[in-house]
């Protein structure tokens, strides 16, 4: 028989397949990359580039503000927060964060307090946090997450000898909406999501008596497959994006190196705080460290949504566990990063980007009758470190109760919205924020940085005052 | 057959064939990313799981065992045959057949294990299965 009747993929000639391309909607979605994309600045901005990594960690379900790094006291305070003034503006329950409350770390940590989301609900507040804008079911397929733009506007910069990919999610898989992935941009630009467990054998590393034979296997399959990987079928990309996952995973696979980074001892997996999201901080200081082409390092702690039994110390998940739990990774990635040598001959604390935050903060004032904290947007507090920012201080205040700003504390009068976060992530990795795709498949613009997301026009820039 | 609960699937060995599945989205749906698009880790784990490499060695009572120990011995053309039509429901194109039987002609057993990882890793596996 001849392939034409057996192949459930018929064969296309190359005329059928540009036809084919032009009219179907995986011909649409070859757009991008057909047509490379046509990418201007708006205005001249100077992106200050005083990071090579940025590690976002990603408190979900939103940490309450007033419990957490922008402490109010009241009727509603367990007494054994031990809550002790640091420096004449920080305040820290030293119970909750015994790690980060030392004068040591807490000099890093910059705590942003005048920060206000636009979203109220998971879903959307963490898209949005994800993607830099508010969801657009119209546009969503093609709306690259802020990750994904780093990781992109880093190819450029990428050394022939990198082979990790730039963009790395770990422990994290947001309930509602999702991991935000390349959108418009090759699939090459992806998050690579590793969920994180003590003891897995990392799918990546090839054990070494193997590594021969799975050479040997790899150059079958290349010849074997060679027609499906080359792009000429006419399902077109999603066949080019599973080859670039292929890719991916083999340029990964190929190299010994891989394992030491997939790995942590015993003894680090305790000083981390023996969790899977503290795990995968270890994991990201080996990334930063190996500097092996990961950029964006996006790493989920779930649970902060406790609308019930907040401080409920017989609750496997309460207020007390999830500060422990982020006292120690946050703790032990700053130890370790401040101690290793980063690039032009600063540590390389200095040239990783640390921004930890929630979707929104939490009721402010009293716990709810359920003794929990409900969704709130109008105040929460994010907190920075390294890549350049000045630590040991707080930034912007908010009232008695923690419930709305009161003071800006930067060069805008109003709070500081996620645009700006993103803003300055791209301004801090040496990315001109202003940009604008201008070909993208809706033909509608797209704004690295959105001026028109949220409830109200805003200009978003770069936290300035952050940097010392 | 009915398809276990993901759940039921923790512990032990079968923590692997849970962590296969979860990769493409089989799993408790408030944990895993929701989305029918690939990633990296699909590939690697079919490239390198337990899962996979456990499947494709001819160990006794396998099926490629029982294909290998056939009398008479079938030919390598058959061989290749059946093994397409057992991943991929189809039968192999020329060239196809030419690169699985240059493959498995020296040594058959090694042979045949390659090639029944390759046809789990060829791309219409995914697509078309």
């Amino acid at each position: 028989m001849r392939r034409a009747e057996l192949s459930l993929i018929p064969k296309l000639s190359r005329r059928q397949f540009f036809r084919v391309g032009a009219t179907t909607f995986a011909g649409y979605s070859l757009l991008p990359m057909a047509n490379p994309l046509q990418i201007r600045a708006e205005k001249k901005v100077q992106p200050r580039g005083s990071a090579d990594f940025c590690i976002f960690l990603f408190l979900m379900g939103g940490p309450p503000q007033l419990d957490t790094f922008d402490i109010k006291e009241g009727k509603w305070t367990p007494p054994d927060f031990d809550i002790r003034t640091i420096t004449p503006e920080i305040k820290m329950p030293v119970a909750l964060f015994p790690k980060l409350s030392q004068a040591d770390r807490l000099k890093h940590l910059l705590l942003a307090r005048s920060v206000e989301a636009w979203e109220s609900v998971h879903e959307r507040g963490q898209y949005y946090i994800q993607a830099g804008r508010a969801f657009s079911s119209a546009r969503a397929k093609e709306i690259p997450s802020v990750g994904s733009l780093v990781a992109y506007e880093f190819e450029s910069r990428r050394k022939a000898s990198d082979f990790m990919p730039p963009f790395v999610a770990m422990n994290f898989s947001p309930g509602g909406a999702g991991l935000a992935g390349a959108g418009m941009l090759p699939a090459t630009f992806a998050p690579l999501p590793i969920a994180v467990q003590k003891d897995a054998d990392f799918s990546f590393v090839v054990p070494e008596e193997e590594r021969s034979r799975f050479a040997q296997r790899w150059e079958f399959l290349q010849k074997m497959d060679r027609e499906l990987r080359s792009g000429k079928d006419r399902l077109g990309r999603p066949l080019l994006d599973y080859n670039d996952f292929y890719l991916g995973a083999y340029e990964m696979m190929k190299r010994p190196e891989v394992g030491k980074i997939l790995k942590f001892s015993d003894e680090e997996h305790q000083r981390y705080g023996a969790t899977s999201f503290g795990d995968a901080c270890i994991l990201a200081r080996n990334l930063v460290n190996a500097n092996a082409g990961a950029r964006f390092i996006a790493i989920g702690q779930d649970g902060w949504d406790l609308h019930s039994s907040v401080y409920d110390k017989s609750k496997t998940v309460n207020h007390y566990t999830l500060c422990r739990d982020l006292d120690f990774a946050l703790g032990g990635l700053l130890d370790d990063l401040s101690k290793m040598p980063g690039s032009q001959g600063r540590t390389l604390l200095d040239r990783t980007f640390i921004v930890a935050m929630g979707e929104f903060g939490r009721t402010p004032g009293d716990i709810n009758p359920n003794k929990g904290r409900d969704h709130y947007r109008y105040a929460s507090t994010s907190v920075f470190a390294g890549g350049g920012v000045r630590g040991g201080r707080a930034l912007g205040a908010t009232d008695d109760i923690g419930g709305k700003v009161v003071k800006s504390g930067w060069g805008e009068k109003r709070s500081i919205y996620t645009e700006d976060v993103v803003a300055t992530i791209f301004s801090v990795l040496g990315i001109d924020h202003s940009k604008k795709i201008t070909n993208t498949p809706s033909g509608r613009e797209f704004e690295y940085v959105e001026t028109t997301s949220g409830t109200d026009f805003v200009s978003p820039t770069e936290i300035a005052e952050l940097f010392g | 057959m009915q398809t276990r609960s993901p759940e039921d699937l923790r512990g032990g060995e079968l923590n692997e064939i849970w962590r296969f599945l979860g990769s493409f989205g089989q799993d408790n749906r408030s944990r895993t990313i929701k989305t029918a698009k690939g990633n990296m880790v699909q590939s690697s784990l079919l490239l390198n799981s337990r899962v996979i490499k456990e499947r494709v060695k001819a160990k006794p009572g396998s099926f490629i065992r029982k294909l290998l120990d056939q009398e008479p011995a079938l030919s390598n053309e058959k061989l290749t045959e059946e093994l397409f039509l057992s991943t991929l429901s189809r039968l192999p194109t020329a060239e196809e057949r030419d690169l699985a039987v240059a493959q498995i002609r020296d040594y058959r057993t090694q042979g045949v294990e390659d090639l029944i990882w390759v046809l789990l890793n060829k791309l219409d596996f995914l697509f078309n299965y």
